[in-house]
């Protein structure tokens, strides 16, 4: 296990013990914060989702939407998913959206998530800042990190409405939970969603397995922008596009 | 282990497993595809997209119609792999089967793909992992595996066994032109 000194920041947690904590709390010194070393590329596993098409959308104990989230269900068709025009799934949608190989890169201050599927890469502040009242609204949302003993805890907010697998609004938040199993074999992913507009309760997704994968790496992501001509408009440009690439 | 080569003349019959699922697609296959039905095409690869979050071949039947066939895996992870255009490439003869549009254009994610690769007229054959046969095309044939597009080698024996044995049950569905 690493254990890394954040200077200037209060600690959560100490891998040092109590007494330690007290001691150093006392005398007013920077904690440790434990951080486990999770950096490396990953087969990154899917996290099944309890309101997704294996459950025909249906609302259950484990997927509490409600009526509007229903109602609002039905705006997600195969015309707009945003993936037709190379925008990336967004937060909620890439959980369940693996296998696909991802690098983490740790510092003691960050942690970078790069997915090689559409190249999206979430950097996360360990113990950063709240954010602020005028953060936008975004895909993969403002995120913050922080360790609660060897397990990895992200909490994101700030994200946009998302319709389609897993439905959430702007007010959703999503609690990430990356630990490492018993020997040290595979990086589990716990996800839970509160979202107080499409659903009643919390949505947690099925435990995703990473798996280390040292001999991958993050390649150049392209994407074809003209995927709406093939299923939407005119068939035969598509592939005469093909020719002139 | 990279995949077999079409151009590769020392093989009448190659079969790839195809992993290609929801799971491992951009689209929600669901919401393209009916996944409950299962077209078969037979023509010649006119064109290629390798591109993502899908690749696309397009076949044109020998009625002159063009179909799309998209891949589950994304290029980038296909490429990795050793996948490039000469896979399956422009002009093979191919049958593919896959789950139609459902939108009703000619265009189906695919499931399995059979390519001619040698003169003796046997086809390559690339296909699912959820057919009945797959199994027993496993038993007959060699891995040639790439970690996504599982991949096996028939000999023309194999293919004629597969053949008796299942019969329209998958390997030879109807084709839809």
């Amino acid at each position: 296990m690493r254990v890394a000194f954040q200077p200037g920041r209060s600690a959560t947690f100490s891998a040092a013990g109590p007494v330690t904590v007290l001691l150093v709390l006392a005398a007013g010194l920077p904690i440790a914060q434990a951080q486990v070393d999770i950096s490396g590329v990953y087969l990154a596993g899917r996290a099944e989702t309890p309101c997704g098409r294996s459950t025909n959308f249906a609302r259950s104990e484990a997927c509490p939407i409600n009526e509007l989230g229903l109602a609002r269900r039905e705006a997600a068709t195969a015309e707009n998913d945003p993936g037709l025009d190379c925008i990336a799934d967004g937060l909620s949608r890439h959980f369940t959206r693996l296998p696909r190989p991802v690098e983490i890169i740790q510092s003691d201050d960050e942690i970078i998530f790069h997915h090689e599927y559409f190249d999206v890469r979430r950097i996360i502040p360990i113990g950063g800042e709240p954010p602020r009242p005028d953060t936008p609204h975004t895909l993969h949302g403002y995120s913050l990190g922080r360790w609660e003993g060897e397990v990895l805890v992200i909490e994101t907010s700030h994200l946009v409405e998302n319709i389609h697998t897993i439905q959430t609004s702007p007010m959703t938040t999503t609690v990430e939970r990356f630990q490492w199993n018993d020997d040290r074999t595979r990086l589990l992913l716990d996800v839970e969603i509160d979202d107080p507009v499409y659903y009643d309760g919390p949505v947690r997704l099925a435990r995703a397995e990473y798996v280390p994968n040292p001999g991958d790496y993050i390649a150049e992501w392209f994407c074809s922008m003209d995927q709406r001509e093939l299923f939407f408009g005119d068939f035969d440009s598509f592939f005469d596009d093909a020719a002139d690439e | 282990m990279k995949p077999f080569k079409a151009t590769s003349r020392s093989m009448a019959w190659v079969a790839y497993l195809s992993c290609s699922s929801a799971a491992l697609a951009h689209h929600a296959a669901p919401a393209f595809f009916d996944v409950r039905d299962t077209v078969s095409v037979e023509g010649t690869v006119t064109a290629h997209r390798l591109s993502n979050p899908h690749s696309y071949f397009r076949v044109t039947t020998d009625d002159g119609v063009d179909w799309a066939f998209e891949s589950g895996p994304s290029w980038t992870a296909l490429a990795k792999l050793g996948w490039d255009d000469s896979t399956v490439p422009n002009g093979a003869r191919v049958r593919m089967t896959g789950n139609p549009a459902l939108n009703g254009r000619p265009i189906a994610r695919y499931q399995t793909i059979m390519v001619q690769v040698a003169d003796d007229a046997a086809p390559v054959m690339i296909f699912g992992g959820r057919a009945p046969w797959v199994q027993r095309a496993q038993d007959l044939g060699s891995d040639c595996g790439n970690g996504i597009e599982a991949c096996v080698m028939l000999d023309s024996s194999a293919v004629a066994t597969l053949q008796a044995e299942f019969g329209d049950n998958g390997v030879w569905s109807a084709l839809r032109r």
